[in-house]
């Protein structure tokens, strides 16, 4: 038997439809997963950061109240509140005597769970209140005079 | 003198017919075309080689033939008459494979299900010609362009039709050159031609590595008759991805996927012998090989632009046509033709994810048809 009886008797008709449609679906489906991957990786990749930890709760506690964040021009104030953070700092350094290296500071500013440890460190040099002596050591101004 | 006689009677040379003979001149041709020409030389070759071998005539009963028991050859054949050698194959294909291109534009999948339609169109052919089910079924998968599923499938449900079928499949993935520049330039236009596709995303790490496991589980659940083949697929290529089993990776894209080849195009090389080869059937197969080529070469492509009618940024469809499995002739043969019309127009990586989708198309087609002849 040939032609298009032979391929109505095998059931040929079916099985082409049939199977077509299973292959196309099979792969739509497949790509539509795939376009669907890099978003679930993303997801993956974000669910670490999201999760509050201990230090983080503790700086929050000690966190003044901000004002919204702007991109500083040279003139203007300082985004943060650094009144009074001589006063958070020299403690630190009152263990250590003498002049001291900005990595200890730093350290030590952590250890407390002080804000924004490296930005006051900054604004302590930039304003002179940290003065350097040399060899990558400072001392505090004040106790300089 | 007896002796000498007997001896005489036992060679090849007094038990030789012509059908040996054309067997030769065509093994001798297939080497030709591998060294020569280098037309797949690594499937060829070896073929052309097993043909030599499978068409030395000699006195049955010595178990020398590849269908006599306890001959060498015939525990050779072992890996192709139960599926093995494609599955390990394909292991190997699986930890060569970067799905990069493709996991950063999915769409190309679609490409690479269309470009599979040569496949059923086939299976109508070979019906209407009167060849059985079965023996429809695999030379319907000759238009997955993927040789080792063709062997695979055939080795299931026409074991008889091994060899005219594997030789048709090898030879049409070797003529691709030859076939597909006159369809592509046919079915499309030359502004369609100078598409240039978008430089692809990066592909994270995480989405190369859990790309074949959620593949694996999706497409074998649909057609767990493909198991063999895409589990090793894709096991291949996670050992590939995972960066932890790097040596296993290396081992099974070199060592064990070379060894199975040379096995694989040996054996089926010896399994092709005159009486079944020089057949009406095996010329019939040929000509449906060439149609089963050219349909799926002209369904991608067609697809594609059928793509366009609703996409804001166009697909080259070109692309179309590399969504046969032939890796990576095909997509060689479409980065080729783009390149004609404009030298700055790189589609390779584009058609590589089409090729890679066909792979996996070929793969899910051959456990479809073979459910549907064995369920």
């Amino acid at each position: 038997m040939t032609g298009l009886e032979a391929i109505t008797n095998q059931n040929g008709w079916a099985m082409a439809l049939v199977g077509a449609c299973i292959v196309f679906s099979g792969l739509s489906i497949l790509a539509f997963v795939i376009s669907r991957l890099q978003t679930i990786t993303a997801l993956l990749e974000k669910k670490p950061d999201s999760k509050p930890g201990k230090k983080a709760g503790k700086a929050a506690a000690k966190v003044e109240p901000k004002s919204e964040i702007k991109i500083p021009s040279k003139k203007t104030a300082p985004i943060l509140n650094f009144t009074g953070v001589e006063g958070d700092y020299k403690p630190l350094t009152m263990d250590i005597g003498g002049p001291f290296q900005l990595s200890h500071l730093y350290t030590a500013a952590e250890k407390e769970n002080l804000p924004h440890p490296h930005l006051s460190i900054k604004h302590l040099r930039e304003t002179g209140i940290l003065t350097s002596v040399g060899d990558g050591a400072f001392i505090w101004a004040s106790d300089n005079k | 003198m007896d002796l000498l006689i007997q001896f005489l009677t036992n060679t090849g040379y007094y038990l030789a017919t012509y059908k040996h003979l054309i067997m030769l001149c065509i093994g001798s041709t297939f080497i030709y075309l591998g060294v020569a020409k280098k037309y797949e030389p690594l499937l060829l070759v070896p073929i052309g080689f097993g043909i030599l071998v499978g068409n030395v005539p000699f006195f049955k009963g010595f178990g020398l033939g590849i269908y006599e028991e306890n001959s060498v050859l015939h525990y050779l054949y072992f890996g192709v008459k139960t599926g093995l050698y494609p599955s390990i194959i394909f292991l190997g294909l699986g930890a060569m494979t970067d799905f990069s291109s493709l996991l950063a534009r999915p769409k190309l999948m679609i490409l690479g299900a269309a470009a599979q339609m040569g496949i059923f169109f086939t299976l109508l052919s070979a019906l209407a010609l009167g060849f059985l089910p079965k023996e429809a079924a695999s030379i319907a998968i000759i238009g997955g362009a993927d040789g080792p599923t063709s062997i695979f499938l055939t080795a299931k449900l026409a074991p008889h039709l091994i060899g005219p079928i594997a030789i048709a499949a090898y030879s049409y993935m070797a003529l691709i050159p030859v076939i597909q520049p006159p369809i592509m330039k046919l079915l499309t236009t030359r502004e369609e031609r100078l598409i240039r596709m978008p430089a692809p995303r990066h592909v994270s790490k995480k989405e190369r590595l859990i790309f074949p496991i959620v593949a694996v589980i999706l497409c074998c659940y649909l057609a767990p008759a493909s198991l063999p083949l895409l589990g090793m697929f894709f096991f291949g290529n996670l050992m590939k991805e995972c960066g932890v089993t790097d040596r296993l990776a290396k081992t099974a894209s070199s060592a064990i996927i070379d060894t199975c080849t040379i096995l694989l195009g040996l054996t089926v090389g010896a399994s092709t012998q005159g009486d079944v080869f020089l057949t009406g059937k095996a010329v019939g197969i040929f000509f449906l090989g060439a149609i089963a080529f050219s349909i799926a070469t002209a369904s991608g492509l067609l697809f594609a632009k059928f793509m366009n009618l609703f996409m804001k940024e166009k697909i080259n469809p070109l692309l179309g046509a590399s969504g046969v499995s032939a890796v990576p002739g095909s997509a060689r043969e479409v980065h080729l033709m783009g390149q004609k019309e404009d030298k700055n127009n790189f589609l390779l990586m584009h058609a590589m994810a089409c090729n890679s989708s066909g792979v996996i198309g070929s793969a899910i087609c051959a456990g479809i048809l073979w459910s549907f002849m064995v369920g």
